[in-house]
């Protein structure tokens, strides 16, 4: 009789624990899928840190600077920022990153021979941060005045004013670097009802078709009042 | 009882596994892994070193510990995956250190409530134990306090709490040494800790003598050079103390999301209100709090020095981590989180009727509320208890899904999510208020209320000696106030050393001017905005100025005295070999004072400015 307990005591833990793992399995893959319904995308920590190797393999040194192409047969897709209103369409083989809890709400590119934190396409410029009082003047005149919050810029060559597709008023702007040259395009957009805030964008390592591309698309999806001061 | 018990811990973890898939707070999630990978890529000391860490030491054991679990999983060198928003089994690994801690600690309340001659012998008169381990193990473990401060969230509270309730634990079963090696891991994973060990050496000392305070304290510093001792091994024991200090005016703001004093004070806006705003005279929000807590503190300490029982240890340790989030600027919302655990431990004793005389000898100070004891049967004592337990929770688990959904709104409960508003931020953080009053009848049942009297001493002595000099001298120093707005263009504002000092100790350089040296002031570096808040309390200021000694022969600066954003004064042109200026101006009515350190429009280079007694006059 002993005997018989014990197996059934065996047998019952048994059929125990095969239900419990299988509960857990159950509940881990139903973790899984819930994590798959939240929108994914790279989200890295913001400030100065640690992320690993490369995502591209090492470049060999090169005197032609490098430049992220596509073919032109590769689709695009959307990209919107995390706390502010903005979207544009970009090509999907290229590696967009966003920052926790930035409040310039940047897009890095995980792309090319420097880490995404030195590598901005997009970011929100908070003029009142940059100089306070440039927040009531023309916008032109912030982008006219902006090489001068870098040590590292000398003056400007000319600002462009346009309107890109969707009826955003922007500025192309080449500034001088310590080199006295004028390597890139900087970008910056007005955002309706908005005096505090402008969108700037820096061709950097794309090509210059897919950066006009990425220019044409970017729309401001709701007008946001300005905050009360 | 053991087989429910089981099966509590099943459904616990259940629950667990299942929200783990939530991203959680994005943001701590997205740190770990990067100091995470930096410890298994390149070990302990190089992650403090090349991350922005802002954890102690201790703790990068854990995140090594989490990188290595992913490891079993997937390849954390995978980028493209690796980042990922929703990377499921970094959020399985990183989140299962924290359950696995929460299943210990209900392990524990089970395992220790089960022994019922043990608490008897140490104070409970509770009659029926049979189920109570059971009831309090479910408790805590279902508490949606702690899973959503685990499961959810992602944070480790309960990993740091485990090994100070553990240490508690065998100190009441009188193995202090083997307690304090344990107690010592706990502020090494966790900061907040450290808010027990004062609590905890006076414990040790009442209950078991000062020989074993001195091997506790030996032990303890034992355990933390074996946790430092990679740093020490590589010589950057500074790093140490960086860790350890980095997060004071980190976030130099009133409330960090805590429902708190001071989150009622900033009008619900406490993240973006700074605590060096003067609140009451000419004492800041920082300093007032501290007086707070210090006077809350010390009540917490007497009540352990007075009557070193088990009860008021645990007492003493609740209380004081309580105020220290209520009654501190800079407080986060999970500050509170270990009040859920500790009330816990408290409950058994608090039908303990023994009434004994205060031990301290001051028997003429003994006026204790008798009411617990005197008035209130014990079934009195269960409901108060129990609806002070439950009340707890609420307001804490409203404060922390508030912190979560505040950053990110997608990943908490959608209806309460719904409801929240800063209004029933400020009510909460009003109850939070009331909770803390609420504990008044535990502590002055023990010690005289007049020892609450001594606290309001205290805080009143603090606020009175912060004033001495206004009202004696009738001049304060505006060394005395912190700016609430900081700008430099270069290095850190320095208080009393020129701005070189910034780089540390080794490099500290008093103020002077030209070889003249002068005690009190701001070093600085062009371009600098220092914005002071001296609310109205004074009629004059008199400062002098110069470019400090230190700075290179090419260095020119202007400097500017403003008044609620009118210019005051303004210097002509001065370099590295003019003498101090000096200036006075009236400042009647004036709330926000600047000093402003212009590059005279050369350039930023070389501009290493001073302000020398800046003196304020009443």
């Amino acid at each position: 009789m002993p005997e018989e307990n014990n197996q059934a005591n065996i047998t019952k833990l048994a059929l125990i624990t095969v239900g419990a793992v299988l509960i857990l399995a159950v509940a881990v893959y139903a973790a899984y899928s819930y994590s798959r319904t939240n929108q994914g995308g790279i989200v890295l920590p913001g400030g100065v840190t640690y992320l690993g190797s490369t995502p591209t393999p090492p470049v060999k040194p090169t005197a032609v600077p490098l430049k992220f192409t596509a073919d032109s047969t590769v689709p695009y897709k959307q990209q919107w920022g995390v706390t502010h209103p903005f979207s544009f369409s970009f090509p999907e083989t290229l590696p967009l990153v966003v920052f926790t809890n930035d409040p310039t709400d940047s897009v890095g590119i995980a792309w090319g021979d420097k880490i995404p934190q030195e590598n901005i396409l997009l970011n929100i410029e908070l003029i009142a941060d940059r100089e306070q009082v440039m927040i009531n003047k023309p916008k032109k005149d912030f982008v006219e005045n902006w090489w001068r919050y870098f040590t590292g810029l000398k003056g400007v060559t000319s600002v462009a004013p346009f309107t890109n597709i969707n009826g955003l008023k922007g500025y192309k702007a080449q500034y001088i670097n310590a080199s006295d040259e004028s390597p890139n395009i900087d970008v910056f957009f007005e955002i309706p009802g908005r005096q505090d805030i402008m969108i700037h964008l820096a061709n950097g390592i794309l090509d210059q078709t897919i950066f006009d591309r990425i220019i044409d698309s970017i729309k401001w999806n709701s007008p946001t009042p300005s905050p009360s001061v | 009882m053991k087989t429910a018990f089981i099966f509590v811990l099943f459904v616990g973890l259940v629950l667990r596994i299942i929200l783990v898939g939530n991203p959680g707070f994005e943001a701590d999630i997205s740190f770990w892994k990067s100091w995470g990978l930096a410890a298994i890529d390149h070990g302990i000391v190089w992650t403090s070193l090349n991350t922005n860490i802002n954890y102690p030491p201790g703790f990068i054991y854990v995140l090594w510990l989490m990188a290595k679990i992913y490891s079993v999983f997937a390849d954390p060198r995978d980028y493209f995956n690796f980042w990922q928003l929703n990377n499921f089994w970094f959020l399985f690994a990183s989140k299962s250190v924290a359950i696995a801690a929460d299943m210990a600690i209900a392990c524990l309340i089970f395992w220790f409530f089960s022994r019922k001659e043990k608490l008897k012998i140490l104070g409970s008169s509770l009659k029926n134990f049979t189920i109570l381990p059971l009831i309090l193990a479910s408790v805590f473990y279902l508490n949606p306090v702690v899973i959503i401060d685990s499961a959810l969230w992602g944070q480790v509270e309960s990993l740091g709490l485990l090994f100070t309730l553990t240490a508690i634990v065998l100190l009441f079963y009188k193995k202090p040494l083997l307690a304090t090696l344990i107690f010592a891991v706990g502020p090494m994973l966790k900061l907040q800790n450290i808010i027990f060990i004062p609590i905890y050496f006076i414990f040790l000392w009442r209950y078991f003598g000062y020989k074993t305070v001195i091997k506790g304290i030996a032990i303890f510093t034992l355990i933390f050079f074996i946790v430092v001792l990679p740093f020490v091994l590589e010589k950057q024991m500074n790093q140490v103390l960086f860790l350890l200090t980095v997060n004071s005016d980190y976030f130099p703001w009133m409330s960090l999301n805590a429902h708190n004093l001071w989150w009622i004070v900033a009008g619900a806006k406490g993240m973006t209100t700074t605590d060096k705003v003067t609140v009451l005279g000419i004492i800041n929000a920082k300093k007032l709090g501290l007086l707070l807590f210090s006077s809350s503190y010390l009540i917490a300490c007497l009540l352990t020095f007075l009557k070193p029982t088990a009860r008021n240890f645990i007492l003493s340790l609740t209380f004081a981590i309580f105020s220290f989030f209520l009654l501190s600027t800079q407080s986060h919302e999970r500050y509170s989180y270990p009040i859920v655990v500790l009330l816990l431990f408290l409950y058994p004793f608090l039908h303990d009727k023994v009434t004994s005389r205060s031990n301290s000898g001051f028997k003429f100070l003994d006026f204790r509320i008798n009411f617990l004891n005197f008035n209130f049967n014990l079934l009195n004592i269960d409901v108060y208890f129990w609806l002070l337990y439950f009340l707890f929770t609420v307001n804490i688990f409203f404060n922390i899904h508030t912190g979560l959904i505040l950053n990110y709104p997608n990943n908490g409960f959608g209806p309460l999510a719904a409801i929240t508003t800063p209004t029933l931020t400020i009510a909460n953080s009003y109850f939070s208020l009331l909770l803390y009053f609420l504990l008044y009848p535990f502590i002055f049942s023990q010690i005289s209320v007049l020892y609450f009297l001594l606290g309001i001493f205290l805080v009143v002595s603090g606020i009175a000696a912060s004033h001495a000099s206004y009202y004696l001298k009738g001049k304060v120093s505006l060394t005395a106030f912190k700016p609430i707005i900081i700008k430099q263009d270069f290095a850190g504002l320095q208080i009393n050393r020129a701005v070189d000092s910034w780089q540390g100790w080794k490099k500290w350089n008093r103020l002077s001017n030209n070889y003249f040296y002068f005690r009190k002031g701001f070093g600085t570096h062009a371009y600098s905005n220092l914005v002071f808040d001296i609310n109205k309390k004074f009629t004059g200021f008199s400062t002098d100025f110069g470019v400090d000694t230190e700075a290179p022969t090419q260095a020119t600066v202007v400097f500017q005295i403003w008044g609620d954003g009118k210019l005051l004064f303004e210097s002509s042109r001065m370099g590295r070999f003019d003498y101090p200026g000096h200036s006075a101006v009236d400042v009647t009515g004036i709330k926000y004072l600047g000093l402003t350190v212009t590059d005279a429009g050369d350039g930023i280079n070389s501009d290493h400015a001073d302000w020398f007694n800046p003196v304020l006059i009443k």
